[in-house]
């Protein structure tokens, strides 16, 4: 157990991504990290709605409202699905006051992306 | 009589043909001068701004005192009442400097957003002369009365839907600032104050069993 502990206080910090790509039971999660992999994970939902949606194609409000809908009920479930965390830690990631500027700019990404996708497969 | 092969190749050809006009080729130069215009604004931010001595040792300073609140916090939980009060006066002296430096950081931060936005306005101005009367893209919805002066600004015409060069440009801006920002590692930690609001509202959806 001694060789096992010096050698888990020698090994080096997993980064974000190789957390959250390859989860280990053992990977602990600051908050930090936390929303940084909340930012990212927005941005790729708002991104992905926005090229299906000027394909398929969807038009007006409800393209907008479906888009808030998704990116509030998709990222929680997407985290706790991918890695095991504490929710009131996850709770505290998404919060307004953390993750504010990252739904600007998932918000942002779904528009650009709608727009151009919409205007290459429609217009 | 012509090969049957002909037929096949005139329908790929036309096909390819309709996907070559359908392409948004100026809406994707839009996005390719804003993917420039971001990276050369935060490359300048950081030679003015990131990669002084002042920030550097600021945010340094931050990263310290913010480990020690951690630790500091941790000790007190494990304290018995009647010795918290001192740890408790340390914890409050450590927090109030952080708050300080945390002020110092946002001014400094602030030059790199002014910066980046004289450099914006001027791209834009460049593009709107450059893209006068064309619209770049269509909209898949008609924005509000409001958002119609900067999305259909320019162009003629009563089609609300029409994408206005200026309108585009912005958006991309605006997705792509905070994402180079995040991804080159320029973001600004957060400060201790909102640090203190996300957990008060993550404890306000733990009780409401929202979370």
């Amino acid at each position: 157990t001694s060789v096992a502990s010096m050698a888990a206080a020698q090994a080096p910090d997993r980064t974000v991504m190789q957390k959250f790509f390859s989860p280990l039971v053992t990977d602990k999660w600051q908050t930090a990290e936390l929303s940084e992999a909340v930012h990212w994970s927005r941005q790729f939902v708002g991104l992905v709605t926005g090229v299906v949606w000027g394909i398929i194609p969807m038009r007006g409000t409800l393209g907008l409202v479906l888009f808030f809908v998704i990116n509030v009920s998709a990222i929680p479930m997407m985290m706790s699905a991918k890695i095991n965390i504490d929710m009131e830690q996850l709770g505290e990631a998404m919060s307004f006051e953390m993750s504010k500027e990252g739904f600007i700019a998932s918000f942002a990404t779904f528009l650009v992306a709608w727009i151009l996708s919409y205007t290459a497969f429609q217009a | 009589r012509r090969h049957p092969g002909f037929a096949c190749q005139c329908t790929i050809t036309s096909r390819l043909r309709e996907v070559r006009a359908m392409f948004p080729f100026h809406g994707l130069m839009t996005l390719g001068v804003a993917i420039v215009s971001t990276l050369t604004a935060e490359g300048l931010s950081f030679y003015v701004v990131y990669s002084t001595e002042n920030y550097r040792k600021t945010k340094k300073s931050i990263d310290a005192s913010n480990k020690k609140i951690g630790r500091l916090k941790e000790e007190l939980a494990a304290l018995d009442p009647a010795k918290r009060k001192i740890k408790q006066r340390e914890l409050s002296r450590i927090e109030h400097d952080v708050v300080k430096m945390d002020r110092d950081l946002a001014a400094m931060q602030s030059k790199s957003t002014m910066a980046v936005a004289v450099i914006a306005l001027v791209i834009l101005m460049t593009l709107s002369t450059a893209f006068s009367g064309v619209a770049v893209a269509k909209l898949p919805f008609v924005p509000l009365q409001f958002i119609t002066a900067l999305s259909h600004r320019g162009l003629e015409g009563d089609d609300m839907r029409d994408c206005s060069v200026a309108f585009l440009y912005m958006l991309c801006t605006m997705s792509l600032r905070g994402n180079v920002q995040k991804a080159l590692g320029f973001a600004p930690p957060k400060s201790l104050m909102q640090v203190h609001a996300a957990q008060a509202q993550a404890r306000f959806l733990k009780s409401k069993n929202l979370l």
